[in-house]
């Protein structure tokens, strides 16, 4: 085992609309990147809303009314953390809020069909908190109601807004993903996560491929893939539903996927040396599921079309690394052993760890102590990830190092416009959310609806 | 500045190991269970693809001191592949008629007592050596895994000066006996936290071939939540059986499946499953023990249990809430556990000790 690489956050900035910073935060001053898809032209982004609606249970007005305020105003005791939503964000968009009556999916979506076209009305639904594990849930049910309509929704907890002290650091990310969702790209990466000499004139794909099975009914689930490009800006998403009890069907159907998203890539960079990176997940699968996936890689005809295709496996590891009487400290002062996130091992050839939580520095952007941590007590977590040469197409000329394969990983773990507060995410944005995306295409299947046949949502971030 | 890891460094006693592989016909995919399960003294590993130097197929080795020839293997896989098919038979499942000892080859061959076969041999050693009291219900991603409650770790270990006091645990147990001790309390009747200790082997070769021991502890919840014990008791305290509507179950369909279902009706002779989408009528009186067990994963099942059970039955979680400084003094304290445990595992005539230590790597950071 020995140390290849730290990766830092620091190598990794965001670029936004009028300049970088490797804080997320800085949106505010810096302005989102953009605010329609980049890639899907025909779909209007942010300026297709004229509102935001904000839906609310009947008795827990107090709560909206106090969101509403702070969405329209910014924080009534501190404006810098959050200056309220059109002045974070460069939008002119009015913030509305009405009542239901009930936690009913339908119900509230009457509520929202009645105040304004869906294609101008971005709905803010304020539910009760519920276990994300629970498929049966209000917040599943609810979101999966309005997306069955093409509506992408935001929901929020009324266990946070009446917590003041997370309340006020959440409001800047809420209104981050409702930009997401509305289809704007609110920061991306202010490199390539690769170093490729020419990039006139290649495209560099990073796509997310996974299969999550059904909570309730093992013998379902969903493949999905998530497409971004080099520098982390979103692109499209896809999913299908899986029998999961049926190995060659599994690998037909994502076949299929990839080769969707095959022609849609390659359709939109016809004369370009096109290069495709799969992150392909390995959690909550058996080796059945992984062998469906590695034959679809195999077997997808169109695979060949690219320069080259690297495939990269990521699951979480058992791996416990400690920085012995490292610079990290609790806020008693205790020395607590933590890594710095990004540090790579080697444990064999195609086989890495990847420290993902730990502690980072920085630098002098950092407004206090330079060493912070995006872990607050417990073990850092490392991600095994171990490439599979023997489903890729290589090609001498765009070959990629290891290292610059890997930086794919780190570099995506830094996209997270969720916890923007934390610099680098324990899994990247790639396949971090199979949960999200399989549980509501399951459940739009459930009511017969395909989510790929669904005009908005592929092209903007949803499941967030 | 360095490093510590959980990987403990694995040191063999020759350079290769007596092996033996098995390649042929039959569902070599099927077969390596049937030996690992049913084959006494041997230990199996399956190769899918050619790889480090070996080609695919079965390799098999002796385990402890145990010395075979060719023709003694074959005779232990083929005693093997008997038991096998009298126990499908036995239980009316189909036999695949591939597993033939006429349709193997053997073929004896040295192999690097740091291959990556070897690691897999001594992860499947692993699951044999581990005494069946010890082992931990198994978890997804766990290979093998130790479950020690309090009482255990006292007399074996702590007593005898083996290894120090986890004083972590002992302070934990004496806030909460009823949840480490079998108290007969009510927290005790379902639930005990014990100390779990992973382990695995790894295979690394960055700059030289090495085998590891990767070992992880953490305070673990054993659940002893039977739907027919929790029916029992929620009477005996008169509490309203409808408090379970809603409550998600395992539902034991068969030998090695369940089912998550949901409790949608509940009286005091006979209670209503929703299992994706059906309805399947239970009379109590007939409910074996464990074919139903409430799922702690769930909110409701966790309110549910909170309320009636056991208040405190998630407080082990604050046992988990500790820095790398201080977990990694606790696990080099354990590995002089688990070397007592799987002892020092002999495989094809070669003994893999295990270092009393936990690597550290000097690096840069």
């Amino acid at each position: 085992m020995k140390l290849l690489t730290v990766f830092k956050p620091t190598d990794f900035k965001f670029k936004f609309a009028n300049g970088t910073s490797v804080n997320a935060y800085s949106i505010i001053n810096l302005k989102p990147l953009s605010r329609s898809p980049i890639y899907e032209r025909s779909i209007e982004g942010v300026d297709k809303y004229k509102s935001m609606l904000i839906l609310y249970r009947q008795d827990k007005e107090k709560l909206a009314k106090k969101l509403l305020e702070d969405m329209k105003n910014g924080l009534y005791e501190n404006k810098k953390i959050f200056p309220g939503f059109n002045r974070a964000l460069g939008t002119n968009i009015e913030i509305n809020s009405n009542s239901f009556s009930s936690y009913e999916p339908d119900k509230i979506y009457d509520v929202y069909i009645q105040h304004g076209s869906p294609d101008k009305v971005f709905p803010l639904i304020v539910l009760p908190k519920v276990n994300r594990s629970m498929y049966d849930s209000i917040y599943y049910r609810t979101k999966a109601t309005f997306l069955a309509k093409d509506i992408p929704s935001q929901v929020v907890t009324e266990d946070l807004l009446g917590n003041d002290n997370t309340y006020r650091w959440s409001l800047l990310p809420i209104s981050v993903q409702i930009f997401a969702k509305m289809g704007g790209i609110p920061y991306a990466l202010d490199r390539s996560v690769i170093r490729i000499k020419d990039l006139s004139s290649t495209t560099i794909t990073i796509m997310g491929l996974g299969i999550s099975a059904h909570p309730l009914n093992r013998r379902r689930g969903v493949g999905f893939v998530t497409l971004f490009d080099h520098e982390g800006v979103w692109n499209f998403m896809d999913s299908q539903v899986l029998s999961m009890d049926k190995q060659e069907d599994m690998s037909e159907k994502i076949a299929e996927l990839l080769e969707g998203s095959i022609s849609k890539i390659l359709s939109k960079n016809p004369k370009k040396n096109n290069i495709l990176i799969i992150h392909y997940s390995g959690k909550e699968i058996g080796w059945r599921e992984e062998e469906a996936i590695r034959n679809a890689i195999r077997n997808a005809k169109s695979m060949n079309k690219f320069a080259s295709v690297y495939v990269l496996k990521i699951r979480d590891s058992d791996i416990i690394i400690g920085h012995y009487d490292g610079p990290h400290k609790a806020g008693d002062g205790t020395i607590t052993w933590y890594p710095p996130v990004g540090a790579t091992f080697q444990l064999k050839p195609d086989v890495y760890t990847m420290v993902t939580t730990g502690y980072f520095d920085l630098g002098k952007d950092a407004s206090t102590s330079r060493i912070k941590a995006n872990i607050n007590v417990g073990l850092p977590t490392t991600k095994i990830i171990a490439r599979h040469r023997e489903v890729e197409v290589l090609n001498q000329e765009f070959e990629i190092s290891d290292e610059d394969l890997l930086s794919t990983v780190f570099g995506m773990c830094r996209l997270n416009y969720v916890a923007i507060g934390n610099p680098v995410s324990k899994e990247p944005v790639t396949i971090r959310y199979s949960r999200e995306i399989a549980w509501i295409t399951l459940r739009l299947m459930e009511n017969r609806i395909d989510v790929s046949k669904l005009g908005r949502v592929s092209y903007v971030m949803w499941f967030l | 500045m360095y490093i510590i890891t959980n990987f403990v460094d694995v040191i063999p006693s020759k350079d290769a190991i007596e092996a033996y592989r098995i390649s042929g016909k039959a569902n070599l995919g099927v077969l390596v269970g049937v030996i690992n399960k049913y084959a006494e003294g041997l230990i199996a590993s399956f190769l899918q693809s050619d790889y480090g130097g070996l080609n695919a197929g079965i390799y098999v080795a002796s385990i402890k001191n145990n010395c075979f020839h060719e023709e003694d293997v074959k005779a232990k896989i083929k005693d093997a592949l008997e038991k096998y098919r009298e126990e499908r038979v036995a239980r009316g499942l189909p036999v695949d008629e591939s597993l033939n000892v006429n349709n193997i080859k053997i073929q004896t061959l040295s192999i690097s007592s740091k291959s990556y076969v070897v690691t897999n041999l001594l992860n499947n050693f692993l699951n044999k050596v581990i005494p069946k009291e010890l082992q931990c219900p198994p978890r997804p991603n766990e290979r093998s895994a130790i479950c020690l409650d309090i009482d255990f770790l006292e007399r074996e270990f702590w007593s005898k000066n083996i290894i120090k006091r986890d004083e972590r645990f002992v302070n934990f147990c004496n806030d909460y006996s009823n949840l480490c001790r079998d108290s007969g309390s009510d927290c005790s009747k379902f639930f005990k936290v014990v100390k779990c200790i992973t382990m695995r082997f790894q295979h690394v070769d960055s700059e030289q071939e090495e085998i590891y021991l990767v070992l992880r502890h953490y305070y673990r919840r054993l659940s002893y939540l039977d739907l027919k014990t929790v029916i029992d008791y929620t009477r005996s305290k008169s509490i309203d059986l409808n408090n379970l509507r809603g409550v998600y179950v395992n539902y034991r369909t068969s030998k090695d499946s369940t089912q998550a279902c949901k409790i949608v009706s509940i009286n005091n002779s006979e209670l209503e499953l929703e299992c994706e989408g059906r309805y399947i009528p239970i009379d109590i009186s007939k409910l074996d023990k464990d074919s139903i067990t409430i799922t702690p994963t769930y909110s409701i099942s966790r309110e549910f249990i909170c309320k009636y059970l056991c208040k405190e039955f998630d407080k082990h979680k604050d046992l988990n809430r500790l820095y790398p400084s201080e977990y990694f003094s606790i696990l080099e304290n354990d590995l002089e556990i688990v070397r007592r445990i799987i002892s020092e595992p002999v495989i094809g005539g070669v003994h893999f000790s295990i270092d009393r230590v936990l690597k550290r790597l000097e690096a840069r950071l």
